[in-house]
């Protein structure tokens, strides 16, 4: 579901379902342009940030005052020294693009891993709890109330869908200060509806399947029924909104960052280092373009490799 | 039917409510002090203490609850300290910016996404509905604010080529296209992706219906079967979300608005947190969320309308 | 005054408040005394004014804050400045170009008795308010100054009060009572004919004439300004060369010329327009297209290089020297036996920062700073440099004083560009000398109540305006012991009661000459205790379009339109 941010990645009711073989899958994935696009798109920004000390010996927080800046203190073009140019201090851009993939992908896969885990369990245990009662002794009396756990449930799914959450995000970081664990749980704490909502849908449907009507009949306990029966069926709809998730929380740590209450500065971070500058994209368009291109490499791989893994999931609509 | 509709209005209100604590929680934990906003910096600590009482601002927070809830039931939304107006006249005042950018950027969205996904459905499976597909997943990905900044770097440019189609540098005027399109665009690029992939989805079930394969077997033209017939049934859904991304852009679109500098109501948004001005922050999160609450709303009373299955 | 000179409210100190040309010593009425500076160093040459101004024409600003009041008694920002002093004017102002002060409202200074505590203002006569539909409502009496005051006062005003009464005006005899609830009229201030008023001082203050030219000291219409401020900002009225013509919150405000100004041959131009909420980014590209006359905020850091660079500009670039200090400050105070309580470990410290770099960072636009008071201000002091840049030493220094391995502390800093940058430039010269440092920005309105929080912040970046045109606001505000305070504005908390003392006397001290020696012995004692590194004063630079003529920076006013017109033939 769209927000202002747009969550970066494309959500629609997927149908995904495990239809046909593994080696179908397999051949319907590896035979998808996009698969290879987004994977190799992947491999090569997590290469970045695991690999960074590897590719540049420049600290990245480290501000070149003399060689790094023109004699009017604006920042210096590539060179042998600095071969992606300086920054506005005077700081390698090559060193900070790198280390800004570790801050862009510590928050994305951390948030969207949180995300995720509190998406799929509120929407799965929605579906499968339904209304139980609670059942009390008053004395000699039994009384049973109800509680409505699958309303409480989603209606709170949709009150945190109705908040305007990028102000939610704006004030929190404001009041607690901004530091790299707020800024994932917060992101976390916004995003985890999309998925919560999907599974929803998706857990109701297969709740309503003949093998868990029999599982019931026997007298299996619902929260083993979730567990060994019904998961298997939400995998591949919680690997393609997960690999989907990381896009949209990158895109909003780069939003909260550019905005300004993003991760501490002067911590590598492509939104932060993209508002850093924005003074300079008439004059010296490089030190904008090149993060926004990093954020949107990033955004695109995964979101290229969700889209392929829908499809091999569920080849019904790519025949 | 009714109760139906009283249940879920019943469960809007609880979520106003519910947003309405939330926020005004967490304003009055702003480490910010709204009294020396409004005082200055230079002003000294007794004229900054004067301001603070003057405004009720040392009052208990039960205190300042209850007046700003009686307050809000009795249609005054308080006082921004920092604009000096009122908030309901000052969101009202700054809406017609947003709601225009709204409108246009939903516009391009659906004359971006619409066509395409019509076009992918019948040729799907090939080359064109691959391209189109990487094509709207390229243009979701590319950051919001990043592409606004392009776009005003490139009219700048085309500017001093001579181009003046465009106004330079952002900005505002009611109903003006020079300044209109560009945010708008920005908008519509991002989010043309949505609305291709649900129509692409809607349009391959349509197309595999009985009636579809009738009316070709008739001999109507595919354009007339596409357009006339199979679109009417396809886009439901679409209208579904047009409904959604209605609720939360009227809600005040932050970050484009930010980028061209267009007066609305999420550019007042982000000033209102970043001044701690505390009745504007209660004031735009609370419409922003009415926006979304009634777009919710609005659409879920449609769906159930239309679509009997839906239980009462 | 703590302000960025980006910052949203930084200008509106600067623009209450100038060099104090004369205004010093008690007893003296008129005249400049100690270093009057006409024009200060680092102006733009001044255009001189041609011998008949051409009229008419509409002038286009534009600021990236909005404007928040129109009411002279409660107006404290920065857009508001220029705006109000169109509508509005006090009985002093300051010359066009320079810092002294001149009588406006008033027909000549005002008489000042021996004692420096009863001013007798005399004002012209044949002075109409004009309402914002272009008519006249009435002449203007001396009355309506003594009601001006008194609503300055008023701790009634809706929605807030003045944000100044008790600073400005609070030593007015009479005003603690109206301030207090206790009274409605100040005793102090009687009107004693149609057209002169008498204001009786609780103690002599020479600093008393600058509160007459401030936006405060205002001449407004009783039956009009009330205590609702938000109806006097939405129709305002005012004696000033332009009136109000429409004014749409977060877009525009439209000033349109005074047919009925009592001054002749003003107002210059037929409109000026006042665009805000524009990216500043935006209006530079508006004033280069020529479809913007003013930049209301300075160049963009990232256009800066290019701008003031290329020859096409050169006429259109307007630059001057502001009077305030860029500074980091240590919590001398600091609980616990810290390391920033310890003497050493300060100059130490004043020895690590490459105040160099730092100017570079604002693209040369400014001078280093080595002492307390900006070069512009009286008693500032050239040879106050007491600390040398040599950051071996300073290391070698910091291990005498008990740290050779350094110690871990916090910078707090604000978001506006650059203040983050000079941030991260400060931490790698800490660092360098062994002190880890961790920079923390926030929001200005969250940074200010940070730093008025005692000892919440152990180093501060921020900066300084002055409040009005005399050494001892750089002084008292952020540097005594009664602003070491919660609320207060001495950020490191510094507290010395000899130096507090001497303070005391210069204040009152009524021989010119011996003041600034007085002020200069002050700032060497207070460097010698090291509760700040100064590191710069800012210079303010904009551009005009090739239209604007008569525009320069002013020294107290920053952005004063009042004598700019449209060049003929453009």
């Amino acid at each position: 579901m769209p927000s202002d941010v747009r969550v970066g990645s494309v959500d629609q009711d997927f149908e995904v379902a495990v239809r046909g073989s593994r080696s179908r899958f397999r051949r319907a994935l590896l035979r998808n342009p996009a698969f290879w696009l987004g994977a190799v798109g992947v491999v090569i920004v997590v290469s970045a940030a695991v690999f960074a000390p590897l590719i540049t010996s420049h600290d990245p927080n480290f501000a070149f005052r003399k060689e790094g800046l023109s004699a009017s203190g604006d920042p210096v073009g590539p060179s042998a020294l600095f071969p992606l140019g300086t920054d506005e201090l005077g700081r390698d851009y090559l060193s900070r693009l790198l280390y800004g993939a570790r801050t862009s992908l510590t928050v994305g896969i951390g948030a969207n891993l949180i995300a995720t885990l509190i998406g799929v369990a509120v929407g799965s245990i929605a579906a499968f709890a339904g209304t139980p009662r609670l059942r009390f002794r008053f004395g000699s009396r039994v009384v049973r109330i109800p509680i409505p756990v699958e309303n409480i449930l989603m209606r709170i799914t949709d009150a945190v869908l109705s908040f305007p959450v990028l102000l939610l995000a704006i004030a929190l970081v404001a009041i607690v200060g901004p530091s790299l664990g707020l800024v994932i749980l917060v992101i976390a704490a916004v995003l985890w509806t999309p998925i919560a909502r999907v599974v929803y849908s998706r857990a109701l449907v297969v709740r309503e399947a003949d093998f868990v009507l029999a599982a019931r009949a026997v007298g299996v306990r619902p929260a083993r029924i979730l567990t060994k029966h019904v998961m298997p069926h939400l995998i591949p709809l919680i690997v393609v909104y997960a690999t989907l998730g990381i896009a949209s929380t990158v895109l909003f740590e780069a939003t909260l960052s550019f905005l300004g209450v993003g991760v501490p500065v002067p911590a590598a971070s492509w939104g932060g280092m993209i508002i850093e500058h924005i003074g300079y994209y008439l004059t010296d368009p490089r030190v904008v373009v090149l993060p926004g291109l990093a954020i949107m490499v990033t955004i695109l791989s995964f979101n290229l490799l969700g889209d392929a893994l829908a499809d091999a999931f569920d080849p019904y609509h790519w025949q | 039917m009714t109760t139906y509709l009283l249940r879920r209005l019943g469960w809007a209100a609880l979520v106003l409510a519910g947003v309405a604590l939330l926020t005004f929680f967490l304003s009055y934990v702003l480490p910010a002090d709204p009294a020396r906003m409004v005082a200055g910096p230079q002003a000294r600590p007794e004229d900054v203490a004067a301001i603070r009482h003057a405004l009720g601002l040392d009052r208990p927070f039960l205190d300042q609850l209850g007046t700003y809830l009686g307050n809000i039931l009795h249609g005054n939304f308080g006082h921004s300290y920092h604009q000096n107006k009122d908030v309901l006249p000052l969101l009202l005042q700054r809406f017609p910016a947003t709601a225009q950018l709204a409108v246009a950027g939903l516009f391009l969205e659906l004359l971006i996404g619409i066509p395409l996904g019509v076009m992918a459905a019948t040729r799907k499976g090939t080359g064109f509905d691959r391209a189109a597909t990487v094509l709207t997943i390229v243009l979701v990905s590319a950051p919001s604010f990043w592409v606004g900044y392009l776009i005003l770097e490139a009219v700048f440019q085309a500017h001093k080529a001579g181009f003046d189609l465009f106004a330079v540098g952002g900005g505002y005027k009611p109903f003006d296209l020079r300044y209109l399109v560009l945010p708008a665009l920005t908008l519509g690029f991002s989010g043309a992706a949505y609305y291709n992939r649900i129509m692409r989805a809607t349009m391959i079930d349509e197309l595999h219906r009985e009636y579809i394969r009738t009316a070709r077997a008739k001999g109507l033209p595919e354009r007339r079967v596409l357009w006339h017939h199979a679109i009417r049934n396809a886009i439901g859904p679409v209208v579904i979300q047009i409904g959604l991304d209605l609720g939360f852009f009227l809600g005040g679109v932050v970050v484009v608005e930010q980028v061209f500098s267009w007066p609305g109501i999420g550019k007042l948004a982000v000033e209102s947190i970043v001044t701690a001005d505390v009745p504007l922050i209660m004031g735009t999160v609370l419409f922003g969320t009415l926006c979304i609450v009634i777009a919710n709303l609005a659409v879920d009373i449609l769906n159930a309308v239309v679509d009997p299955r839906i239980r009462f | 005054m703590q302000s960025l000179i980006r910052g949203p409210r930084a200008i509106a100190i600067v623009a209450i408040v100038g060099l104090a040309a004369g205004a010093c010593s008690p007893g003296a009425s008129t005249g400049p005394e100690g270093s009057g500076s006409a024009a200060s160093p680092g102006a733009t040459a001044a255009e001189s004014q041609p011998a008949t101004i051409p009229q008419g024409g509409t002038l286009s600003i534009a600021y990236q804050s909005d404007l928040q009041h129109l009411d002279p008694a409660v107006m404290y920002d920065t857009v508001g400045i220029a705006a109000v002093r169109l509508m509005f004017e006090s009985p002093l102002t300051y010359d066009n170009r320079t810092t002294q002060l001149v009588p406006l409202l008033l027909t000549e200074m005002p008489a000042i008795s021996a004692d420096g505590k009863a001013y007798t203002l005399k004002f012209r006569t044949g002075i109409n308010f004009v309402k914002t539909d272009g008519s006249v409502l009435r002449e203007m009496t001396a009355d309506d100054f003594v009601y001006s005051l008194n609503r300055v006062l008023d701790p009634n005003l809706k929605p807030s009060p003045s944000p100044v009464a008790s600073a400005f005006f609070g030593n007015i005899v009479g005003a603690s009572d109206v301030i207090g609830g206790k009274a409605k009229t100040a005793s102090g201030i009687k009107a004693t004919d149609a057209s002169t008023v008498e204001v009786d001082l609780v103690k002599a203050d020479a600093t008393f004439s600058n509160i007459l030219a401030s936006t405060f000291a205002a001449v407004v219409p009783k039956e009009l300004a009330t205590e609702d401020t938000a109806a006097f900002d939405a129709a305002p009225v005012g004696t000033g060369p332009y009136v109000l013509g429409s004014y749409t919150k977060g877009q525009q405000a439209t000033f349109l010329a005074n047919k009925h100004y009592w001054q002749p041959g003003q107002p210059y131009l037929d409109e000026i327009d006042f665009k805000v909420g524009v990216d500043d980014n935006a209006a530079l590209q508006q004033v280069q297209a020529g479809t913007l006359d003013i930049l209301g905020d300075q160049i963009p850091s990232g256009s800066f290089t290019q701008v003031t660079t290329d020859p096409q500009y050169a006429d259109q670039i307007v630059r001057h020297s502001l009077v305030e200090t860029q500074y980091m400050s240590m919590d001398a105070s600091q609980p616990n036996g810290g390391p920033l309580s310890k003497l050493a470990v300060r100059q130490a410290i004043e020895g690590a920062i490459d105040k160099e770099n730092i100017l570079k960072i604002y693209h040369g636009a400014g001078v280093v700073a080595d002492c307390i008071l900006p070069p512009d201000m009286l008693g500032f002091d050239p040879t106050c440099k007491p600390y040398t840049f040599d950051q071996a030493a300073a290391k070698t220094a910091l291990a005498a004083a008990g740290y050779p391995t350094g110690f871990k502390t916090t910078l707090y800093t604000d978001t506006t560009d650059p203040d983050p940058k000079v941030a991260a430039a400060l931490q790698q010269d800490l660092a360098t000398i062994g002190i880890t440092v961790e920079v923390v920005t926030q929001s200005f309105d969250t940074f200010l109540n940070t730093i008025e929080t005692p000892h919440e912040a152990p180093l501060v970046y921020v900066g300084w305006f002055e409040d009005y045109p005399d050494p001892s606001d750089f002084i008292d505000p952020i540097l005594s012991c009664a602003s070491a305070v919660k609320g207060g504005a001495n950020a490191s908390w510094y507290c010395n009661q000899a130096i507090d003392a001497q303070a005391a006397a210069a204040r009152g001290e009524v021989d010119g000459a011996k003041r600034i020696t007085e002020y200069q012995a002050i700032q060497k004692a207070i460097m010698a205790d090291a509760p700040w590194v100064p590191l710069i004063h800012e210079d303010w630079v904009t551009l005009e379009s090739k239209r604007v003529g008569g525009f320069v920076i002013h020294p107290v006013w920053l952005y004063s339109l009042r004598d700019v017109y449209i060049k003929p033939g453009t």
